[in-house]
């Protein structure tokens, strides 16, 4: 197969008559799994199998913070054949079977991340102790990936830790730390990180004297697990049957059927249960080939490796800005989750507001969103810390020094520019200088300054703290060298960026814009939100269009389709219902009236008074799913397809990217390109046209389709 | 010591501010000591857009820390996540504390130790230790070294109810057992100040800092406190009084001799929270930085009296060996700033230096120090009318007295502090504009 370069290294050696496994890659930060490092362990557990007077075997890392990250997916890039993937499975069993059927004792001490092959090595293993490290953390997340376990996993868990407890961990890809591992009965034992080796010899020494080779799954589970009734569930096969029908139920749920993963998990645990571990090793193996080649997994491992790539611009390593100060005009919505966000990851952070009065409203804000994430009275030391590097002022005074200087004022042009002006005259030369803007026209932002040079937009995709995603907007007069420097900035925050150039409302605002602004138009004409809304859930996005323009903001909706109105005329009208929703004091979550209640009696239900302000009132026509998924996703794809012809976009990945992990664009469809590609162009082309002809000009075909 | 081959360091203050002083128990009440102190010091580095990396030493006066945080000075460090290799400590000199503070880090800027400080001071008397007896204490050591169970039952069996009350701290000097009041009662008769002086003085200090709000000269030397449990931002002192006047500081009854005193509420210093802060850096630091110095620190002296003759005397005798070491006079002090403990302790001292007598008996000197031209006298109001946080009422001085010598284009700024246990304190600043 692959000839890969050889990355980790795998070492043994022999104390006391203990052997001792080691691994180390140089090359990379974390120890991954790949051909290698797998041919280099089976030979060594080869060589130990017959050394029967041994004490025992511990299994370690060398490299700091990571134990086993799990496999290297690239190794997975060129396989054609689910064939050939369920080899490489196979491979992995039969490696973890060559550790588990040591003739004694194997310990494995955890430092760092133990996750997919990693933690499914650990679990063949006697026993298994950590580190008392923050690094060291626990997860089987090969779902993300659109995979299940590979190398045993799905069957070893359940009996580990119970099939409750397993499958929500491998569901949910959860992430547990230490303690939350032992809790889960994960791990045996938690030491300081120092004592890791000297504790597994100890543990092995005991492992020896109870005589029991394998400690025994009953040993491991808490007294409650062991009781009739607690384990009852888990341990019997109705109780079993139940557990795994409701996941299946849940899963359908959540993905409308979308991701076979999840569905091949659920069933390799229960042919695993029904017919013994030998089935479901085979069964695993099986569904892992199968999932390494499909389309869904493709996608999804795709997007991931574009949102690595958008993270590691390979320039930026050398870079070391730490801890950066920064300047901010404004602390409304968006100013105050810029500087929590910045606060947070460590950098200093000078606010400059219009007077005390909204000084003490953002402190206040400030004060109660941190109080929130630490949710401890008093505040804790890191709390605290936090908010020391915030600092208020109204004179703009202390902004000589900052490297980046970022407005976030009110959504006016006039009054975004003199804020730049501001900044500039207040800043060194060689600030960055920044709009946060989400749809602005950059250009005309940047008008009234002297270093055009230097200024760029920075458009944080929301949610700000858990969105990696930043859309970073150039324009023709934005220098290279300080588009490379905000890189570097945003790779420092931890945020994925991606260049695109300045056009109506972006690329992002633009395309997620059509889709809006195309439901609405469903809207009007008959259906209800309900409707539409689960239409568009079923087709995989994470939330309806309605609810997001609950949280979008109905006013500020209104001022985007205003400006794209005005910039695109043949594509973007401001439709009715949303000037009639805003002037009946609608505008989403903020003020708690939108599409949805968010008060009082029906709560969550969608707020029916709405439709008195529609024509068609309260009586919804019902609606054709196939015809909303057809009308919005199109409406999304031809306008991405447009940014690209446009060069906003300069390709077709970044916009997937953006697309999927900054919108929610439904990752199983790869993004807004990769749909056009895998459905053809000619075939898009004519639904276009066919829509064209019954709804209008707006969906005439983008030139590139 | 000095290092080798090291010429001794101008030092220079960059940078002053300060918290509103708010009368103990009110705005302030619900924060810790290093609350307050950090939102100053936060804002003081920010404002000044100096890099913490800069910040090599940080020293902080306080006079009644909380005993679970008892050097707020490295509290601050890392309470402000400043670099975590600033050594930071805490002093205590009284009332002076802050110009202590400020003394020990510009000593260590001047002999090449240090560049970059951060110098101030905290007081929170909402905020005071209460103890508890002698007796208690003896128990619970015993009981903690306790090592059965039942040792330590029988440790706790032997408290009585009386070892339970909690004793509040009095501000009392510990070798004469008298309140700080009664040493002021006690100068007032021994250099004959009248009511009717105390109260016009009084009256005086809170017209003066009535105006120095007003005018917004104050104000510009206060950073904004937010206060989380009320959500209110603090930025103005909650003592001067607008409507304040002899007639009316006359119906005060007297508070520590009520029978024959003189020495009101009205014209002595409220107990107040607040804090107030220093950026201090060697002349050359403050060039390669391009630091715009606001003061230069001149000279600085300290003194003591015997607690048993006149407690709050101090100021005088240091304002004699500042002059000294500084080759100047009283007259050549643009601006002169006394801490007002009480007026009948600043007046002791403006007639003590006034005299040529005592001159003669105290001061080693043929004449008087000088008469002070009240002109140039605590020019903004002064403690009695702002309120005296122990640790952070020489550093208010300070910062007062740099930006008015600026406004006034004078030259010397002299400040000094009386201090418990007979202390006083005096510095000499010059201003950098008006260097000949």
């Amino acid at each position: 197969m692959n000839p890969a370069p050889p990355t980790t290294q795998v070492k043994l050696k022999i104390n006391n008559n203990i052997a001792e496994i080691s691994f180390f890659n140089p090359k990379l930060s974390v120890n991954s799994i790949d051909w290698d490092m797998m041919s280099a362990m089976a030979d060594l557990l080869h060589e130990l199998k017959d050394k029967r007077s041994l004490e025992g075997l511990i299994i370690y890392s060398q490299k700091p913070k990571s134990f086993l990250a799990g496999a290297d997916l690239q190794m997975l890039d060129h396989i054609q054949v689910a064939k050939e993937a369920e080899a490489i499975s196979r491979q992995g069993h039969a490696l973890i079977q060559q550790l588990e059927d040591l003739p004694f004792p194997v310990v494995a001490a955890i430092d760092g991340a133990c996750f997919g092959g990693g933690l499914e090595m650990s679990l063949a293993c006697t026993a298994r102790i950590c580190s008392d490290s923050p690094a060291t953390r626990f997860g089987l997340p090969e779902l993300r990936m659109g995979l299940i376990p590979g190398a045993g996993g799905t069957q070893r868990l359940p009996k580990l830790i119970g099939l409750e407890a397993a499958l929500d961990l491998m569901l949910q890809s959860r992430e547990l730390n230490a303690l939350q591992a032992q809790e889960m009965g994960l791990v045996d034992e938690i030491v300081v990180a120092e004592h890791l080796l000297r504790a597994g010899r100890e543990k092995l020494l005991s492992l020896r004297q109870s005589k029991s080779e394998k400690s025994k799954i009953s040993d491991r589970l808490k007294f409650w697990q062991r009781l009739p009734l607690g384990k009852s569930l888990s341990d019997n096969s109705v109780g079993q049957n139940i557990l795994l029908s409701q996941a299946r139920e849940g899963v359908q749920k959540q993905s409308h059927g979308h991701y076979p993963a999840p569905f091949a998990l659920l069933r390799v645990i229960e042919t695993g249960l029904e017919q013994g571990a030998e089935a479901g090793f085979q069964a695993e193996a099986e569904a892992w080939g199968q999932l390494v080649i499909s389309k869904e997994s493709r996608q999804l491992r795709r997007i991931y490796a574009l949102g690595r790539a958008a993270f590691h611009h390979s320039e930026q390593k050398h870079i070391i800005l730490a801890p950066g100060r920064i300047a901010l005009l404004g602390c409304g919505r968006t100013g105050s989750s810029i500087a929590l966000y910045f606060s947070d990851k460590g950098h200093n952070i000078r606010i400059v507001e219009r007077d005390l009065e909204r000084i003490k409203r953002s402190l206040k804000a400030l004060h109660r969103d941190v109080a929130r994430q630490h949710k401890h009275d008093p505040l804790p030391i890191e709390a605290q810390r936090q908010l020391a590097k915030i600092s208020l002022c109204t004179d703009y005074s202390g902004l000589v020094s900052r490297d980046l200087a970022i407005e976030a004022v009110a959504d006016q042009i006039e009054d975004k520019q003199h804020a730049l002006v501001k900044l500039e005259n207040h800043c060194a030369d060689d600030v960055i200088l920044a709009s946060s803007s989400a749809y602005l026209p950059l250009a005309m932002l940047g008008q009234k300054l002297d270093r055009r040079q230097n200024f760029v937009g920075l458009h944080f995709l929301r949610p700000m703290p858990t969105n990696k995603l930043v859309e970073l907007v150039i324009t023709k007069d934005t220098n290279a060298n300080i588009v490379r420097r905000t890189q570097a900035w945003l790779q420092q925050l931890g945020k994925q960026s991606v260049v695109v150039n300045d056009g109506p409302a972006y690329y992002t605002t633009r395309s997620l814009m059509a889709y809006l602004l195309e439901a609405l138009r469903v809207l009007e004409e008959g259906a209800a939100v309900e409707d539409i809304d689960r239409a568009m859930r079923s087709l995989g996005m994470k939330q309806g269009p309605f609810r997001l323009l609950d949280r979008l903001g109905l006013d500020q909706t209104l001022r985007i389709a205003e400006l794209l109105q005005d910039k695109l005329p043949e594509r973007f009208s401001v439709v009715k219902s949303l000037r009639a929703l805003r002037n009946d004091g609608r505008f989403g979550i903020k003020n708690l009236r939108g599409f949805y209640r968010y008060a009082g009696a029906g709560q969550g239900q969608v707020d029916t008074s709405i439709y008195d302000l529609l024509t068609g009132g309260q009586r919804r026509k019902a609606i054709e799913e196939q015809q909303v998924h057809e009308r919005l996703l199109l409406a999304w794809v031809n306008n991405a397809q447009d940014c690209l012809d446009s060069a906003v976009l300069a390709n077709s990945d970044d916009g997937d990217l953006l697309a999927v992990s900054g919108l929610g664009f439904p990752a199983y469809l790869g993004g807004p390109f990769h749909y056009i590609e895998q459905q053809g162009r000619a075939r898009v082309h004519d639904k276009l046209l066919r829509l064209q002809e019954q709804h209008g000009d707006r969906f005439a075909p983008a030139a590139g389709i | 010591m000095p290092q080798k081959n090291q010429k001794i360091q101008r030092v220079a203050i960059v940078a002053g501010l300060r918290s509103a002083f708010c009368k103990q128990g009110t705005a302030f009440a619900s924060l810790s000591a290093e609350d307050l102190a950090a939102a100053v010091v936060k804002e003081l580095i920010a404002r000044a857009d100096l890099n913490p990396q800069e910040i090599d030493n940080l020293v902080f006066g306080q006079v009644l820390p909380r005993l679970s945080a008892p050097n707020i000075g490295r509290e601050l460090v890392l309470r402000l996540d400043l670099p975590r290799t600033i050594p930071g400590s805490t002093v205590m000199r009284a009332c002076a504390s802050s110009a202590e503070a400020m003394s020990v880090a510009a000593d260590a800027i001047a002999l090449g130790r240090s560049q970059v400080a951060i110098v101030g001071g905290v007081e929170l008397l909402s905020d005071v230790p209460v103890m508890f007896s002698r007796s208690f204490s003896e128990v619970m050591v015993a009981a903690s070294r306790a090592k059965t169970p039942a040792a330590r039952i029988a440790a706790f069996a032997s408290l009585r109810p009386k070892d339970l009350s909690p004793q509040t701290l009095s501000i009392a000097e510990s070798s004469t057992g008298l309140s700080m009041g009664e040493h002021a009662e006690a100068m007032a008769r021994q250099n004959h100040i009248s009511r009717a002086d105390q109260d016009a003085f009084a009256a005086r200090s809170q017209q003066l800092a009535i105006a120095a709000i007003d005018d917004g000269r104050l104000g510009a030397e206060i950073a904004p406190v937010f206060v989380p449990e009320t959500d209110l931002l603090i930025d103005a002192d909650n003592h001067p009084r607008r409507n304040s006047s002899v007639e009316a500081l006359a119906q005060l009854k007297p508070v520590f001799d009520t029978k024959y005193g003189s020495v009101t509420a009205g014209n002595s210093c409220p107990v107040t929270d607040g804090a107030a802060a220093m950026i201090l850096m060697s002349e050359t630091r403050a060039r390669e930085l391009h630091m715009p110095v606001l003061a230069w620190i001149h000279s600085l002296a300290l003194s003591a009296v015997d607690p048993d003759w006149q407690l709050l005397m101090g100021p005088t005798f240091a304002i004699d060996q500042v002059l000294r070491r500084a080759e100047l006079e009283l007259r050549d002090m643009d601006l002169i700033d006394m801490h007002e403990a009480f007026a009948a302790q600043v007046l002791s001292n403006l007639r003590a230096m006034a005299s040529d007598d005592f001159a003669r008996q105290h001061l080693q000197r043929q004449q008087a120090l000088g008469e002070i031209d009240m002109q140039r006298f605590n020019v903004m109001g002064g403690s009695i009318a702002l309120g005296h946080p122990f640790a952070a009422t020489a550093a208010r001085q300070i910062i007062s007295v740099s930006h008015e010598l600026r406004r006034r284009q004078g030259r010397f700024g002299l400040i000094a502090q009386c201090a418990a246990g007979g202390m006083g304190m005096a510095l000499i600043i010059e201003n950098p504009e008006a260097e000949p």
